[in-house]
């Protein structure tokens, strides 16, 4: 049974509230998990972060407005990656006219030659700027 | 405290079935009061949305109801045999988020929604707009506590859903 107040709501509600609620949920959940995995408590988190105990409650409760930086520093004293960024990858096709295409791949295990690629973008450099 | 009726309130996600409680002379939910009147505040609108896009997308479709999104309430509910239920509230402050929802989290796929309010002070007993939801939380859930404690009611093996002793889903406590 669906809530039709609730799904309203949802549908209203833009792309970007939907997605950053998405990376808050991930981040939060992986760090705790991440925690508990190690046998951690926040107290010790919080010595080896040079924070105080109740600076760490509120980072996992949500109150923190995590920085690139603090993630980086939690990152290397859990041993964990929190975040990952797809790669890409560009290669050179020479012709009479130089075609950037950048893939990416949905798989980054998977070689080069063997992926999915999802998207590509094809862009015309003009020939006066090839080398 | 007057009867009310403990139903679901929206148990269509993969992962999670929200429940909430109706007095029994009203036709709205305490959770829907809620969000009625949060998403008729301009002020609090997005906040709602942040929270609903919460419940439903994130605790629904993707993570479940883990114990990382619910901060334990000022008054800890005695654990129901044999999961460990606490009545807490949502938990979502990024950063100095406005809304409080109070609830009750049974299991990772089962939770118990209440209302609450806008939250403007600490803690919720230091609230006045929270005070009287927090209250009234508390109260149901010593009534849902005392159901389970002597059987008259229950959770399902795959802990989506409660019903009474007989198996009808239709509760009034």
């Amino acid at each position: 049974m669906k809530n039709s107040l609730a799904h309203q709501i949802l549908e209203e509600t833009p792309a970007e509230i939907h997605q950053f609620i998405r990376r808050y949920g991930e981040l939060v959940v992986r760090i705790y998990d991440l925690l508990e995995e190690k046998g951690w408590t926040q107290k010790d988190l919080a010595e080896k972060l040079d924070k105080s105990p109740s600076e760490i409650s509120k980072w996992l409760s949500g109150e923190h407005n995590f920085t690139l930086r603090s993630l980086a520093k939690l990152e290397i004293e859990l041993g964990e990656d929190l975040i990952q960024i797809p790669k890409t990858r560009k290669f050179r096709v020479h012709s009479s006219k130089v075609i950037h295409l950048e893939f990416s791949r949905s798989d980054k295990n998977v070689p080069i030659n063997e992926g999915v690629y999802t998207s590509w973008k094809p862009e015309i450099v003009p020939e006066s700027s090839v080398a | 405290m007057n009867t009310f009726a403990l139903e679901i309130w929206d148990d269509a996600s993969t992962l999670v079935s929200f429940y909430t409680v109706r007095m029994e002379r009203s036709e709205v939910s305490e959770t829907d009061k809620f969000m009625r009147k949060f998403n008729d505040d301009e002020r609090y609108r997005n906040a709602l949305r942040e929270l609903v896009s919460l419940l439903l997308k994130t605790m629904g479709e993707q993570q479940g109801a883990h114990p990382v999104f619910f901060s334990r309430g000022e008054n800890r509910a005695v654990a129901l045999p044999p999961s460990k239920a606490r009545i807490g509230e949502i938990t979502f402050e990024y950063p100095e988020f406005p809304l409080r929802l109070f609830c009750y989290r049974i299991s990772d796929a089962l939770v118990i929604l209440f209302n609450g309010g806008p939250k403007t002070a600490a803690s919720a007993q230091q609230s006045e707009d929270l005070n009287m939801p927090f209250i009234q939380a508390n109260e149901f859930v010593k009534r849902i506590e005392a159901a389970f404690r002597n059987e008259m009611i229950e959770v399902s093996r795959d802990e989506r859903s409660i019903t009474d002793f007989q198996g009808n889903t239709e509760i009034y406590l």
